[in-house]
């Protein structure tokens, strides 16, 4: 019976401690992100509207990429942190090449309503002030708010013979 | 003929061995109360494991590695085992396809002539292989002994390998695997497996090498060729020969510099690389990123020992200012030795290319005739618009063809910041389509993009991972717009054009010759064409209901020949997509005697 007490001590005290952890991070996280977000939740609904239109159709519906690249979640954040972009050079980038078959074609607003549905669809807080075309100087992209991405990397071989 | 398979053997065993046996030492045991606990909990992990193995196995689907579930309906009992003499004879042998360019001088021209320029007006569809994957398909099968093997698109970032029986269509495996983080500018695309000793090569958009096992599937190895953050990817089919497997990469629109590579056949293990950019006609360091990759499967010339192969765009694309030179070896016919990798011979069709205009159409190995001698010639149709022929031996210019499509008056003119609107445009010329050569008549049939482009230039800057065009692609729109394509019949002794047919779309797929006087290509509205090979009449032509934007191939089973292309349609040119490989055959499919040779998965269901 003791022994069975000491499993169950163990495997509670383990539970305790990683839902500290995570208690822990999650305020952290937050605390973080609390001063300002850098759009509003309006743009980013307006935002919805336009990548379903002009953006989905290559990036997918739901931003994991296709034929185009994903725009949310493991592979996005990898890319960021690869490429250290930041908020500016992603903007001057969807305004310049996207979409694809019309570089340049949408207006101002929509660009920036299309970056601001990025945002909020990668777990960077909104906030109460619209992003402008001032504002977007100061969007930082790293750290990525989100879970952990998967690496990857170049060079080796596995083999993996049964 | 073949042996029904009740169940592959599935990998319970690998999955099984992750259980472990408590410690019996009871002495210690109180200290080891947490390692219990831990090992408790792996316990659970490993049975949950192994259930999820044996539902699977169930569904005859089989887990074979962490990224890569494989169905077997009945694994392959034929000769699959292509060797290197089998290789090296291919143009001789009509009955099966067994090289991406049929033979090692990519001519795609079959002996076959049971189909003819007098009965292919009965031509018909035979069987249908429809992959579950609508996405732009580009894939050349590969037929041995009445087995085909095709890639698939990918799509949710998952890809199929699928044998079927060439003939009724039926699946025999396919294997399912995930692809993780990539770069594409033109579609989730793949060219093709290449299939030998045994196994299937696939080359992937994460820029691996994978091979598979050609009777069941099942995987083998995987190389990583390059890294995919940085724009490398990988959508040509492998080269095969002599133990080698040669790749090039894919990613002209990155700031990454090309290469070719030859990896060992059985291990995976990188042979040779050979970087495609010379420092010494780059500016500065620009040619760490210059460019110049590799996107369709080279030719070898067995008796020079060269692997012979088109390479890309500069990079930036449009800018030239940060990479002033001639920037060699972007757009050029390049040899190497195909046993060191080391350059034996190159043309550069475009100099300093601030257009986009590739050299990535694949190279065609010939003959010519100049001054009544017989000269070996290697061929490429441009991006720019000209088919060139050099002498295999040299690699000097012997001469280049007509135009095969219009080319403005203002052609070459610098991009500028307002624009300029030239033809071809940066889609071609002939873009990544295989032509077919006939020996027959001498004529290399090419397929072509007639789109008025408006070539900016804009600033480039270097953001790792990021596209780097240095502008924008941008087609003219409205009533300047130019969109039509060509399939042109050259005469590779004059560089003349002896016929061309003028199609509504630009063209984009490939070409197969026959010597039943016919040549075969698709287009971007569903119609699959052939054409008197000589003339340039149209004879027949079917529609397949999505884009026929991949090369045909034919071959032949129980002396009975038949053709097979795949209708997917187009990412580049937004041609309507869909999944389908299609088989035709004089009269199309054949009664099948029910239960009897083809459908044996009888067993394979009792079984469970």
């Amino acid at each position: 019976m003791r022994r069975n007490v000491k499993i169950a001590l163990a495997v509670a005290l383990a539970i305790v401690a990683a839902a500290t952890a995570h208690a822990a991070k999650a305020h952290a996280a937050k605390a973080h992100a609390a001063p300002a977000g850098d759009y509003t939740q309006s743009q980013a609904r307006s935002g919805h509207q336009v990548y379903a239109q002009h953006c989905a159709q290559c990036h997918g519906g739901d931003l994991h990429g296709n034929a185009g690249p994903p725009l949310a979640g493991s592979q996005f954040a990898d890319n960021l942190r690869f490429s250290k972009m930041s908020g500016q050079q992603l903007y001057h980038f969807i305004k310049t090449q996207m979409p694809a078959d019309a570089p340049g074609s949408l207006s101002a607003a929509q660009y920036r309503d299309v970056l601001a549905y990025l945002l909020s669809k990668n777990g960077y807080p909104a906030g109460a002030k619209p992003l402008s075309s001032h504002s977007i100087a100061s969007v930082k992209l790293l750290p990525y708010p989100g879970g952990n991405p998967t690496a990857t990397t170049g060079g080796g071989t596995s083999n993996s013979s049964n | 003929m073949i042996k029904p398979v009740t169940s592959m053997p599935e990998p319970q065993a690998r999955r099984s061995s992750r259980r472990q046996q408590p410690p019996k030492d009871s002495a210690n045991r109180h200290r080891m109360n947490l390692g219990l606990a831990v090992i408790a909990g792996a316990l659970l992990a490993g049975a949950a494991f192994t259930q999820t193995a044996q539902a699977a196995a169930g569904n005859k689907e089989i887990a074979n590695s962490d990224d890569t579930t494989r169905t077997v309906s009945r694994a392959v009992n034929r000769d699959v085992n292509i060797t290197d003499d089998a290789m090296k004879s291919a143009a001789h042998d009509g009955k099966n396809w067994v090289l991406h360019g049929r033979d090692y001088a990519n001519t795609r021209y079959s002996p076959l002539k049971q189909i003819d320029t007098d009965n292919v007006k009965t031509l018909k569809p035979a069987a249908l292989i429809q992959t579950g994957m609508t996405a732009s398909f580009e894939t050349t099968p590969i037929v041995v002994d009445g087995v085909m093997y095709a890639t698939t698109p990918v799509v949710n970032g998952k890809m199929k390998i699928i044998a079927a029986d060439a003939v009724t269509g039926e699946r025999l495996w396919q294997t399912v695997f995930d692809i993780g983080n990539h770069k594409i500018c033109c579609g989730p695309v793949n060219r093709g497996p290449a299939v030998a000793y045994g196994k299937v090569y696939v080359a992937t958009l994460d820029a691996k090498l994978v091979a598979f096992d050609a009777k069941d599937g099942h995987k083998l190895w995987e190389t990583k060729l390059a890294d995919p953050r940085a724009g490398f990817s990988e959508t040509m089919t492998p080269q095969v020969y002599d133990g080698k497997v040669i790749v090039g990469s894919s990613g002209g629109e990155w700031a990454i510099r090309g290469f070719v590579a030859a990896y060992d056949a059985k291990t995976g293990k990188q042979d040779w690389r050979w970087q495609a950019t010379d420092p010494k006609s780059f500016e500065g360091d620009s040619w760490k990123t210059g460019g110049g990759m590799v996107w369709t499967t080279p030719a070898i010339d067995a008796k020079r020992g060269l692997v012979v192969f088109a390479t890309g765009n500069p990079n930036p694309d449009l800018n030239g200012t940060q990479r002033k030179g001639d920037n060699l070896w972007t757009d050029s016919i390049v040899a190497l030795d195909v046993n060191s990798g080391k350059l034996k011979w190159a043309y550069q069709e475009v100099k300093h290319d601030v257009w986009d205009y590739d050299a990535v159409s694949n190279v065609v190995l010939f003959d010519v005739k100049e001054n009544g001698k017989t000269i070996p010639a290697a061929g490429e149709a441009g991006k720019v618009g000209w088919f060139f022929i050099v002498n295999r031996d040299t690699g000097k210019l012997i001469r280049k063809s007509e135009p095969f499509v219009p080319m403005s008056k203002n052609m070459f003119s610098t991009p500028t910041q307002a624009g300029v609107m030239m033809l071809p445009g940066a889609n071609g010329g002939a873009e990544w389509s295989p032509p077919a050569y006939s020996p027959d008549t001498g004529m290399v049939y090419i397929l072509g993009l007639n789109q008025l482009m408006n070539f900016t230039t804009s600033d480039a800057s270097n953001i790792p991972g990021q596209m780097r065009l240095g502008s924008t692609f941008k087609n003219v729109k409205g009533d300047k717009a130019q969109q039509s394509g060509t399939f042109t019949a050259i005469k590779v002794d004059d560089g003349k054009i002896a016929w061309q047919a003028k199609t509504p779309q630009p063209m984009m797929g490939g070409a197969l010759a026959t010597a039943g006087g016919l040549v075969f290509t698709g287009e971007g509205d569903g119609w699959f064409d052939a054409f008197d090979a000589k003339t340039g009449k149209k004879l027949w032509r079917y529609n397949l209901g999505a884009g026929v934007n991949a090369p045909p191939i034919t071959y032949e089973v129980k002396g009975k020949q038949y053709l097979a292309v795949a209708a997917g349609g187009n990412f580049q040119i937004d041609f309507p997509r869909g999944d389908t490989i299609a088989i035709f055959s004089l009269n199309g499919q054949e009664p099948q005697q029910a239960g009897g040779g083809g459908n044996t998965n009888g067993n394979a269901a009792n079984a469970q």
